[in-house]
């Protein structure tokens, strides 16, 4: 099997230098670019596959953002991740929104980001491979195509929160701050937060989760609260 | 108390407008008994006068009708002329002796057609005003009758002098014209004389006036007061301004200072927010640089201990900066989305009884029990969720203080205005001088026998900087105090909802 093409485009020089040499190290065939609009250039009319792209959001002349859209609107498909310093929720639904499948804090380590490249290269390879789509009420979630849809509408979401999603669910009963916060863990959330609170961690989390579904279905209220306890997904079967 | 009592409600605007309410409820009463009482004197008055002018009438005629000659007759008809002027009106009548009790009209002034007089004597029988004289022609009283004068315009009849003599018995009666002043001033209510219903249509306009002024500024006030109220509820939209819900211009500018404040707190809570994401976005760069760094350390340091020992140390150091960033943003994230969050009404008791219970749940196996007592409902204006942010930093707290088998007991109460939360712990306590830096941010006081945490996780003091700038965004206040040989006891007050 051939070495993935991961393309890497970050403005700042240093992080991007031993990013890429991570990457490298990690078995990545890797491209950087320090300057987003030399990447739009070589993408466009770059010959032969690129499997992900990794983008910073903030860089001089062009956005993250601003550079996915332009490719997707010349035809470029190749699957992008995030990987930034911004953690508001108006960055990542605006990333998911234009294509994006996955928006990872750039303080995570390089083991997170390695498991979530990993899982994106490896899900597109197994398409049309997938488990047959969890139905629960209004909502479908498809663990194959990682697609989530709420009263048929679709509903973006990063790896984390396709997770929780589908624990709160298959669980249907009460779960535990500690039950979410641990399928998370390893993934977009940092570890042993202390005594501020992997709650509060969790409870960010379940804000953005109600915040998606709400933009989707202005009456969704399938995630309860117990307070000082978790959470349950409410609409079964 | 008292006092401060008293000049609140002598300031008050709605007590102001009471007292004018009643004001312009008595004064009319006041008056209308004054002026009825001098109006009844002056009538009295009035016709006393009138009475007094028909018998100096009757006397000056008694000369002339005493004689009892055809030709005397005449010369009452002419002295009565005389004596009538445009305001009074006389009339002489005479009963001869032997003609029963019927009366004839002799004379009048103003002159009555011939064809008139015996209709004209009529009506005055009918005023019943005759027959009050006896036989011996004597009896009379002060009158006010009124009847349908000649002219088909009513009169007045104010006095009756009878007067005896050979041929008879006269009768001179005196009357006013009621469209001349003195009848009207005499049979209308002084309360439908003109200058008294304009007086009454002037009082009217001034104590509407007065109320539209007192009930336009109330109005405005209260639409003020729930513009207010959404706006900390966080339940209105950009368009909502107190300039809009004003109706007395001069509180225009008043609005607009109020509407530039609101926009200011927003501007603010903005400013807030996107400080918070830069300052994080700034401090996060060279993390992610550390971190990546770090990678191919890890391989090259596995064979060297010491090196090993060395990156484990930057890697922990790596990960509390990590989450001083975190929880940095939160802080300020948290507060900037209470200045604009839209607030509802929370059973804190309920809420403070189940976070108990879920706490008492997770502790227990450590020998540490978590109670909760008091109200069975208390309502304040808030989020569940910055709600159960200050109790789960609380109970953090009193829970990580808690020695073993320590309770920890959580209270609420409420009085009328204010809901009050009590969390009560075991432990050591805080040194007096240090009570109230508890509640800064980054402050940590652990005590060494309780070193923090199995995970290995550290304290960041954020928890109670935490508490207490989500209660004081709430409007309600956080303190601290140590329970004589018990521990440690956080007090927080809420408003009531």
């Amino acid at each position: 099997m051939s070495k993935a093409r991961l393309v890497l485009v970050d403005d700042d020089d240093m992080l991007r230098a031993v990013l890429a040499g991570n990457l490298t190290e990690a078995g990545y065939e890797t491209l950087q670019f320090g300057d987003p609009a030399e990447a739009l250039v070589f993408l466009e009319s770059a010959e032969g596959k690129m499997d992900l792209l990794i983008l910073d959001w903030r860089m001089p002349g062009m956005t993250g953002l601003d550079l996915l859209k332009r490719l997707r609107s010349s035809g470029v498909e190749t699957a992008a991740l995030f990987f930034t310093s911004h953690n508001d929720i108006h960055f990542e639904e605006a990333a998911l929104a234009f294509g994006a499948v996955d928006f990872i804090d750039k303080t995570r380590s390089f083991a997170i980001l390695q498991k979530r490249i990993e899982l994106i290269i490896g899900r597109a390879g197994l398409d049309g491979d997938a488990s047959p789509p969890l139905c629960s009420g209004s909502l479908t979630l498809d663990a194959g195509s990682h697609s989530v849809h709420w009263r048929g509408r679709p509903i973006e979401l990063t790896f984390g929160e396709f997770r929780v999603v589908s624990l709160l669910v298959q669980a249907g009963r009460d779960v535990t701050y500690r039950e979410i916060y641990d399928a998370l863990r390893g993934e977009n959330f940092i570890a042993g937060d202390g005594a501020e609170g992997y709650r509060a961690n969790v409870r960010a989390l379940i804000k953005r989760l109600r915040e998606k579904f709400v933009a989707a279905d202005p009456s969704f209220n399938a995630i309860a609260n117990y307070p000082g306890f978790g959470y349950r997904w409410l609409e079964g079967g | 108390m008292r006092a401060r009592q008293l000049r609140l409600v002598s300031r008050s605007l709605t007590g102001k407008f009471v007292v004018l309410a009643i004001m312009f409820l008595v004064v009319p009463v006041i008056l209308y008994v004054k002026f009825a009482e001098v109006d009844t004197e002056r009538r009295n008055f009035l016709l006393h006068s009138l009475q007094v002018e028909g018998r100096l009438a009757a006397e000056a005629l008694e000369p002339a009708l005493s004689k009892a000659s055809g030709k005397a007759l005449l010369g009452a008809a002419k002295a009565v002329q005389d004596l009538a002027n445009d305001q009074v009106h006389i009339k002489l009548l005479l009963r001869p002796v032997g003609r029963g009790d019927s009366f004839f009209l002799v004379a009048a002034s103003p002159t009555i057609e011939t064809a008139d007089l015996d209709r004209e004597r009529q009506r005055l029988d009918e005023t019943g005003v005759l027959s009050r004289l006896d036989e011996s022609c004597a009896g009379t009283g002060p009158l006010a009758v009124q009847y349908a004068g000649s002219s088909g315009k009513d009169e007045l009849l104010t006095s009756m002098s009878p007067l005896h003599t050979a041929a008879g018995c006269w009768v001179i009666l005196t009357s006013y014209g009621l469209e001349d002043l003195a009848g009207s001033s005499l049979t209308r209510p002084f309360s439908e004389a003109p200058e008294v219903r304009f007086a009454m249509v002037l009082y009217g306009l001034i104590a509407l006036l007065a109320v539209m002024a007192v009930v336009g500024t109330l109005m405005d006030l209260r639409s003020f007061a729930k513009l207010a109220r959404r706006i900390r509820q966080g339940d209105y939209s950009g368009n909502d301004s107190f300039a809009q819900v004003t109706v007395i211009p001069e509180l225009i500018p008043v609005a607009g200072e109020f509407d530039r404040m609101v926009g200011t707190l927003d501007a603010s809570a903005r400013a807030m927010r996107e400080a918070a994401e830069d300052n994080a976005h700034a401090f996060k760069g060279p993390i992610a640089t550390l971190t990546q760094s770090i990678e191919p350390l890890r391989i090259t340091a596995r064979a060297d201990p010491r090196s090993h020992r060395a990156l484990e140390v930057i890697e922990h150091a790596l990960e509390r900066l990590t989450n001083l960033v975190h929880s940095a943003r939160r802080l300020d994230e948290t507060a900037a989305a209470l200045i604009n969050a839209r607030l509802q009404r929370v059973d804190l008791a309920r809420l403070a009884a189940d976070m108990a219970a879920a706490f008492h749940r997770i502790h227990s196996a450590d020998g540490i029990h978590v109670l909760a007592k008091g109200a069975a409902k208390a309502w304040v204006a808030a989020t569940e969720e910055s709600l159960e942010t200050i109790l789960e930093n609380i109970l953090d707290n009193a829970v990580g203080f808690s020695p073993k088998d320590g309770t920890v007991t959580v209270t609420v109460s409420t009085d009328s205005d204010s809901v009050r939360l009590l969390v009560e712990d075991e432990g050591p306590g805080v040194p007096p001088d240090q009570l109230e830096s508890i509640f800064r941010r980054n402050f940590s006081h652990r005590p060494a026998e309780r070193p923090s945490e199995e995970e290995g996780t550290a304290h960041f003091g954020v928890g109670l900087a935490v508490v207490r700038r989500t209660v004081e965004m709430l409007g309600g206040h956080v303190q601290a105090e140590n329970i004589p040989d018990a521990g440690l006891r956080i007090a927080i007050t809420l408003p009531a909802a």
